[in-house]
C-alpha cells in the first residue's frame, strides 16, 4: 500500500522531472517545489489554525484569565481549554497537518534514495518500482553530482583538512529562523501555546540539522529547499513575524 | 515539561521511522562466494564478515573481522591471489588483504574514497582495484599504487574487470554506459565505446578475440576486443542484462531481469528463450554438457545446452542472486533471505550440507 500509494509515484515523477532537466539537483529542487504546491492545502489550515490561536491569545478573555489565574496553572489551563471549547478551536490544529507531513518527509527520504540507488539490490529494487513510461536504461545511472556535493552522500566541505558539513549548518540556520519568523508574538511567553513554540524553535533546527548531517546530502537539500520557500510563502502572504527577528530600531513604529 | 516530552518523542519517532526507513540493518547486496578447491575451503564475503567455510563439512573455519563493525560491509567475492592473500573490498572504502588460513588482516589495506562493490582482478603480479565513484587501481602485492594516475569512467565501476593477456590490457564495464579497454602499463584508454545502457557484469572474452557483454539497454553486444568496433547488431533481450555472459563451444549463455534465460549461437546468431521464474542476476555455470542458472525465485535450474530444463528445479527459500558455483560434485549456491548463507547440493538438488546464518544457529 504505502508503495504503491506513496513511494512509487514519489520515484517515478522525482526520475520523470530529472529526465527532463538532466540535473539532479534541480530535479530534487522541483520536486520539491511540487511537493509544497501539492502540501499547499494542508499548510494553509495550519497557518489558519496558528492565526485563530493567536487571535485568540490576544483576546480580552485569555487576558484576563491569565490575570485572574497567574498564579494558579491548573485553574489557567482549566480556564483555557473552556475558551478553547467555547470558541470550538481546536489546541493541536496547528500540530496535526505537520504530523501528516510526516508520512510525505519519510516517503521522500526513501524516494531520493531509491532513485539514486547507489548499492546492487537498491537498483534492483529501483527496476521493480519503475512505470513503464520511465526510460530507466538512459537515466541509469542517476547523475548524482550537484555543485560541490555528491547528493548520495552526507555533504561536506573541505577545508584546511576539517570536513564542514555546510548543508547541514544551512538547513540549522533556515529552520531557526523559519521557527523564529512563522511564530506569533506571544503577549504571554509563560503560557503553553509560547512554551511549545519557543521548544519547536530550539529542537527542531537542531534536529533537522542532525539529519542533514547524518544522511544524503539530496535529502539535506530537500530541507534547505522546504525551509527556504516556507519563509517565501509566509512572507508572500504577509504572515511573517519580522519582530521576531530584526533589531527594534530597524523595525516600523507601532502606530497607538 | 508534558509538552516538552511529547515534542521530544514526536522528533524520536521521526528519527526512528527515518532511521528504520535508511535500511541500515537491510543487506545491500547479495553474497559473494570464493572457492579454494585445492585446499577444500570456500571465502563468502556477505553483510559485516568475510567467513571461510570447510568444504567437507560446512563449518566455519574463521571470520573476519572478529567483531562487525557498522558500514564495514563486504559483498563482492574475495579474491585468491597467487602470493598468498585473500582480498576483499568493503563498503567503508577499504580493500583488505587477509591470510586465507587464519583470516587475520595482514599489515597493509588500501583505502579508496568510494564504496568497493566489484570484486578485485588478480594478475600474477597487479591487483586492478575498481571502485564505485568510476576509479580503478592498479596495486602492487603490498597494495601501494603503481599507475601514476588511477583509470577513471565517468561512472561507477560495479563489474570484476575482465583481463586478456595478449594485449597488456583490461576490460573495464562501467555504469557511464561505457566498456572500456585500459593499458595494463600505465591505466590509459585504449579504445572506448558508448553501448547505450549502464554495464554492471564482467565482459567475456572469447578464443577468438570476440568480447561479450550486456547492457541495461536491453542488448548483448559483440565487440572487437583490439579495437572497441561493435560487431554485427546487438542482440536484444526482454529485460536488463545485468551479469556477464558464460562462453562455452561457440554459444553464450546469459539472462535478464526479467527471468528470460537466452542461448545464442555465436556463428550464426541463432537463440533460444526460456522463460524463468525470477530475475537471472548472475553468470550461469556451464560444466560439460549442464548449464545451472540461479534466479531470484530462490531456483536452480539445470539445463541442457539447448536451454532445456533436464532436472527438477530445486527451489531454496530465499533469493539466489549469486552464480552457483561448482565443488567437485557440489553445486554451492548462496541464498539471501534464507536459514544458510551457504549452501551445498548434491548431483540431484538434495541439501548435503548448510552454512547457517548466526540467527540460525
Amino acid at each position: 500500500m504505502w508503495n504503491t500509494v506513496i513511494l512509487n509515484p514519489m520515484v517515478n515523477v522525482l526520475l520523470w522531472i530529472y529526465g527532463l532537466i538532466g540535473d539532479f539537483g534541480i530535479a530534487i529542487i522541483l520536486f520539491t517545489i511540487l511537493i509544497r504546491l501539492l502540501t499547499q492545502p494542508l499548510n494553509a489550515q495550519q497557518m489558519r489554525s496558528m492565526q485563530v490561536m493567536q487571535e485568540l491569545q490576544s483576546s480580552k478573555e485569555w487576558l484576563e484569565a491569565q490575570k485572574k489565574y497567574k498564579d494558579d496553572k491548573q485553574k489557567l489551563q482549566m480556564a483555557q481549554a473552556k475558551l478553547l471549547q467555547e470558541k470550538k478551536i481546536n489546541p493541536f490544529g496547528s500540530c496535526l497537518p505537520l504530523v501528516i507531513q510526516f508520512p510525505v518527509i519519510i516517503g521522500l527520504y526513501q524516494s531520493l534514495t531509491s532513485a539514486m540507488a547507489v548499492t546492487p539490490n537498491q537498483l534492483l529494487d529501483l527496476t521493480k518500482r519503475l512505470y513503464p513510461f520511465i526510460n530507466g536504461s538512459s537515466l541509469i545511472p542517476i547523475k548524482s553530482h550537484f555543485l560541490w556535493m555528491d547528493l548520495s552522500q552526507p555533504e561536506r566541505v573541505t577545508l584546511f583538512g576539517i570536513g564542514i558539513p555546510t548543508l547541514a549548518i544551512l538547513v540549522v540556520l533556515t529552520q531557526y529562523l523559519q521557527g523564529k519568523l512563522m511564530t506569533p508574538t506571544s503577549s504571554n511567553p509563560s503560557d503553553q501555546s509560547a512554551q511549545m513554540s519557543k521548544m519547536m524553535n530550539m529542537y527542531m533546527p537542531l534536529f533537522m540539522g542532525w539529519i542533514a548531517y547524518s544522511l544524503s546530502s539530496g535529502l539535506a537539500l530537500y530541507f534547505l529547499v522546504t525551509n527556504i520557500i516556507s519563509i517565501i510563502q509566509y512572507a508572500a502572504m504577509g504572515k511573517v513575524n519580522w519582530r521576531n527577528i530584526l533589531p527594534k530600531n530597524l523595525l516600523p513604529a507601532r502606530t497607538k | 515539561m508534558k509538552t516538552k516530552l511529547l515534542l521530544i518523542a514526536s522528533l524520536l519517532l521521526l528519527a526512528t521511522s527515518l532511521s528504520a526507513c535508511t535500511g541500515g540493518a537491510v543487506a545491500s547486496s547479495w553474497p559473494g562466494l570464493t572457492v579454494d578447491a585445492e585446499h577444500d575451503t570456500a571465502y563468502l564475503a556477505y553483510n559485516q564478515y568475510v567467513y571461510a567455510i570447510d568444504l567437507t563439512t560446512g563449518m566455519q573455519m574463521w571470520k573476519f573481522p572478529e567483531k562487525g563493525k557498522g558500514g564495514q560491509v563486504f559483498y563482492a567475492a574475495p579474491v585468491l591471489t597467487s602470493d598468498g592473500q585473500l582480498i576483499v573490498g568493503s563498503y567503508n572504502h577499504t580493500l583488505f588483504s587477509l591470510n586465507p588460513e587464519t583470516g587475520l588482516a595482514n599489515a597493509w589495506s588500501f583505502k579508496a574514497k568510494h564504496r568497493i562493490i566489484a570484486s578485485p582482478l588478480a594478475t600474477e603480479k597487479v591487483i586492478y582495484a575498481p571502485v564505485a565513484d568510476g576509479k580503478l587501481f592498479a596495486l602492487d602485492a603490498n597494495f601501494r599504487e603503481i599507475w601514476s594516475t588511477p583509470f577513471s569512467a565517468k561512472g561507477a565501476i560495479w563489474a570484476q574487470p575482465a583481463p586478456d593477456g595478449e594485449c597488456n590490457c583490461i576490460f573495464v564495464a562501467s555504469m557511464d554506459h561505457r566498456l572500456y579497454a585500459v593499458d595494463t602499463r600505465n591505466g590509459s584508454i585504449l579504445w572506448d565505446k558508448d553501448l547505450g545502457g549502464a554495464l554492471v557484469g564482467t565482459p567475456t572474452l572469447g578464443p577468438d578475440g570476440k568480447l561479450y557483454v550486456g547492457s541495461f539497454n536491453s542488448e548483448l553486444f559483440t565487440l572487437d576486443a583490439m579495437t572497441g568496433n561493435i560487431i554485427g547488431q546487438p542482440f536484444k533481450t526482454e529485460g536488463w542484462v545485468w551479469a556477464g555472459p558464460a562462453l562455452s563451444d561457440g554459444h553464450l549463455y546469459f539472462g535478464d531481469i526479467n527471468g528470460n534465460f537466452y542461448v545464442l549461437n555465436t556463428q550464426d546468431g541463432t537463440s533460444k528463450t526460456t522463460k524463468l521464474e525470477g530475475a537471472i542476476l548472475s553468470t550461469p555455470l556451464v560444466i560439460s554438457d549442464t548449464v545451472y542458472v540461479t534466479t531470484g525465485a530462490g531456483h536452480l535450474y539445470t539445463m541442457d545446452k539447448e536451454g532445456k530444463t533436464i532436472k527438477p528445479v530445486v527451489t531454496i527459500k530465499g533469493k539466489l542472486q549469486a552464480p552457483p558455483i561448482m565443488y567437485k560434485d557440489f553445486i554451492l549456491v548462496t541464498p539471501v533471505g534464507s536459514d544458510a548463507y551457504l549452501i551445498a547440493l548434491d548431483a540431484n538438488g538434495t541439501q548435503v550440507w548448510a552454512f547457517p546464518t548466526p540467527k540460525a544457529k
